[in-house]
């Protein structure tokens, strides 16, 4: 068997006592597009994503909106909310229903424009500017168990204040402080041992976030 | 060389018309001057004599003490695919054809070490390709392949879509032309399970990643790591049927597709019998609040329960998990004391957690720990427990040119009356979380928002 550039690494986790195994690649696997031939195993090709988490990516410049309304209206209120927002054609994500209202992401470039429909709305919200999504991607998270630990270990023993987190089936997602956003990906990096060569970073404006 | 690998399901294998019907596919492709691999899963679901399910049923009853071990019950487990493929190659032969069946192991499929869920390492294509050219049809058994050592491993679900998907990628670069067909009973993707939605229409095209995204929640058309691997290595994929001569779906590349289907809503899945758990702290929790989380994470760690849905919002926090764990979850956590070391003040803090009931556990913690609280600031954290969930989510390739996709959907629930309870939303989705008697309802409405029934509003894809 051929390994090419991949190592196999078995982690004890010493706090859980559970292995942990993550696969970790020099190479990544969405820069593959023809198959690898390995010329010391007769043209062999590589497949298939690597099990557990295999990269942590950093985008800068979110904010994020938390808006308060009456509970016993909360439904038509946050119905209202996201219309608006959508008639205005500004993009959310990472949204949130809460008891008594909702939040919300938004890339840095909206956050005036929401700021402005908010206020003149009535709203009672707060706006925390100058935040980072961290997103800790794995081939199948909803597969795996213990991801969430190891991130809250990692981020509280940093003191990282998490403001809100979202998760897909390859990724979770965690909104911190943007001046914690670096330490919070290299704890993150070390804590899954991920190379250096595996984070990637963008600013929210940059990689076009989708409207919801 | 065209090369055309075709992956049969256990229903069009399950019978003689059905096989009759996938030689039919496979002797079309042949007079259409491919050179056809034929990749094949084991006859039948459960109940039926060589289902895989059938053959662990059979093995566990040796001793219902003592589990196989994990080796040997992934030997069983191929014996499925293995006679399902004799047999497809028998069927062809008798009707005059060159053919020959390998297993997974004997194409050259090389897997890790993880039985009952293997991964594909390497794929070896020399034999596949040397039979090929001597024009033999070849067949080989699904959802299988060997250790370095030859141990016969199993891939897990959706194992013989990712023997198709990934057998057509070891043969590109031997091809001229490459495509890999999965032939099931329904005879494409479609916008909706038609099961709940009778209008659900067959997409003609669909990208990889609207389908592996449809796949991950709850679409059982294709498995995702076929889509994936088509992906990585740019294989169009087609979904059709066995039984039916309609064209079927192809799924490609992002690029491959026109602008219109980018921009368009794909489709409607729902998946998940799940319960949603929200933990909302006492007054000032907030300072305490990612230790409480950690903590808690910690034991669904050691519990291996996998969660997902998870918000944080100033003192409260929630997750969603799959109802089967929730009696595991209530034991475990029921009257649990998690300790917060407060380093301002020194006064140490206790969080002790009930689920949606105070059991003896809560109550003989809360009456122990009240006799220290001089010296403890013990706070009672009662969780709400929302039962009888599930996830119904819409699909977009590109929700960009969509503005406002959640408003529209809360907005059309609301007009059936069905409750959000939370919701979620990735690149390529957006997830409400519903009461699980709802889901049809909610289907169907959202089917109808997004207008997916409707040819010329929806995504020019029929």
């Amino acid at each position: 068997m051929t390994q090419g550039a991949r190592r196999v690494i078995l982690l004890i986790n010493p706090i859980c006592e559970i292995w942990h195994k993550v696969t970790v690649s020099e190479q990544k696997l969405t820069d593959i597009q023809t198959p690898i031939a390995d010329t010391t195993s007769g043209g062999r090709v590589r497949f298939e994503k690597e099990r557990g988490v295999t990269e942590v990516e950093v985008v800068r410049g979110i904010g994020h909106v938390t808006i308060r309304v009456d509970a016993e209206q909360a439904a038509e209120c946050r119905l209202e909310l996201l219309q608006n927002i959508a008639a205005a054609a500004i993009p959310v994500f990472l949204v949130k229903l809460l008891p008594d209202g909702m939040s919300f992401a938004i890339r840095g470039g909206d956050m005036d424009a929401a700021e402005e429909l908010l206020k003149k709305a009535g709203e009672e919200f707060l706006l925390s500017r100058d935040l980072a999504m961290v997103s800790i991607i794995a081939g199948a998270m909803r597969d795996l168990s213990g991801v969430m630990a190891i991130i809250y270990e990692t981020l509280v023993n940093e003191g990282i204040l998490v403001r809100q987190t979202g998760d897909a089936y390859n990724a979770v997602h965690c909104l911190v402080p943007g001046a914690d956003a670096e330490r919070a990906a290299r704890a993150l990096r070390q804590r899954f041992d991920l190379s250096e060569t595996e984070e990637s970073e963008s600013t929210a404006d940059g990689v076009g976030l989708k409207s919801l | 060389m065209k090369i055309l690998v075709q992956k049969f399901g256990g229903t069009s294998v399950d019978s003689e018309e059905s096989r009759s019907k996938a030689a039919g596919k496979i002797v079309r492709a042949i007079g259409n001057g491919w050179s056809v691999v034929v990749v094949v899963s084991a006859i039948g679901r459960d109940g039926a004599p060589y289902a895989t399910d059938t053959l662990v049923k059979f093995l566990k009853s040796v001793d219902s003490n003592t589990l196989p071990a994990a080796r040997e019950m992934d030997m069983m487990m191929a014996c499925g695919e293995i006679m399902s493929t004799v047999v497809m190659a028998q069927t062809l032969r008798a009707r005059g054809y060159e053919t020959i069946a390998l297993t997974g192991g004997q194409a050259g499929i090389a897997t890790d070490y993880e039985f009952g869920n293997a991964r594909i390492i390497s794929i070896d294509p020399a034999y596949v390709v040397r039979m090929l050219e001597v024009e033999k049809i070849v067949f080989v058994a699904g959802f299988q392949g060997v250790t370095e050592y030859g141990a016969v491993t199993t891939l897990g679900r959706g194992g013989s879509d990712t023997t198709a998907s990934a057998l057509g990628a070891a043969l590109k670069p031997y091809a001229k032309e490459i495509a890999v067909e999965i032939y099931t009973d329904v005879d494409g993707v479609r916008t909706a399970d038609p099961r709940q939605v009778k209008e659900a229409r067959r997409l003609n095209k669909a990208t990889y990643e609207e389908v592996a995204e449809m796949a991950h929640l709850g679409a059982k058309v294709v498995h995702p790591r076929a889509a994936e691997i088509a992906h990585l290595y740019r294989i169009p994929l087609w979904v059709k049927s066995t039984f039916a001569d309609a064209e079927g779906t192809l799924i490609t590349a992002d690029e491959d597709c026109d602008d219109k289907v980018q921009q368009q809503v794909t489709g409607i899945t729902h998946t998940g019998k799940i319960v949603y758990l929200r933990f909302p702290l006492p007054a000032n929790g907030e300072i305490d609040k990612g230790q409480v989380e950690m903590e808690i994470y910690r034991i669904l760690q050691k519990a291996a329960i996998p969660l997902y849905l998870n918000s944080t919002d100033g003192n409260a926090f929630a997750f969603a998990v799959a109802r089967e764990h929730l009696p595991t979850l209530i034991n475990l956590l029921n009257g649990l004391a998690i300790p917060v070391e407060n380093r301002t003040n020194g006064v140490n803090r206790v969080y002790l957690l009930g689920l949606g009931q105070r059991n003896i556990a809560f109550e003989t913690q809360r009456i122990l720990l009240e006799k220290a609280s001089s010296v403890l600031d013990v706070r009672a954290v009662e969780a709400e427990v929302t039962n009888n969930c599930t996830v119904v989510s819409v699909i977009s390739g590109r929700f960009r040119g969509i503005p406002g996709v959640t408003a529209r959907m809360l907005e059309a629930l609301a007009r059936v009356g069905v409750p959000v309870y939370q919701t979620a939303d990735s690149p390529l989705s957006v997830s409400v979380l519903v009461p699980e008697e709802d889901a049809g309802k909610a289907t169907r409405a959202l089917h109808v928002i997004f207008e997916l029934a409707t040819e010329d509003s929806v995504d020019g894809r029929t």
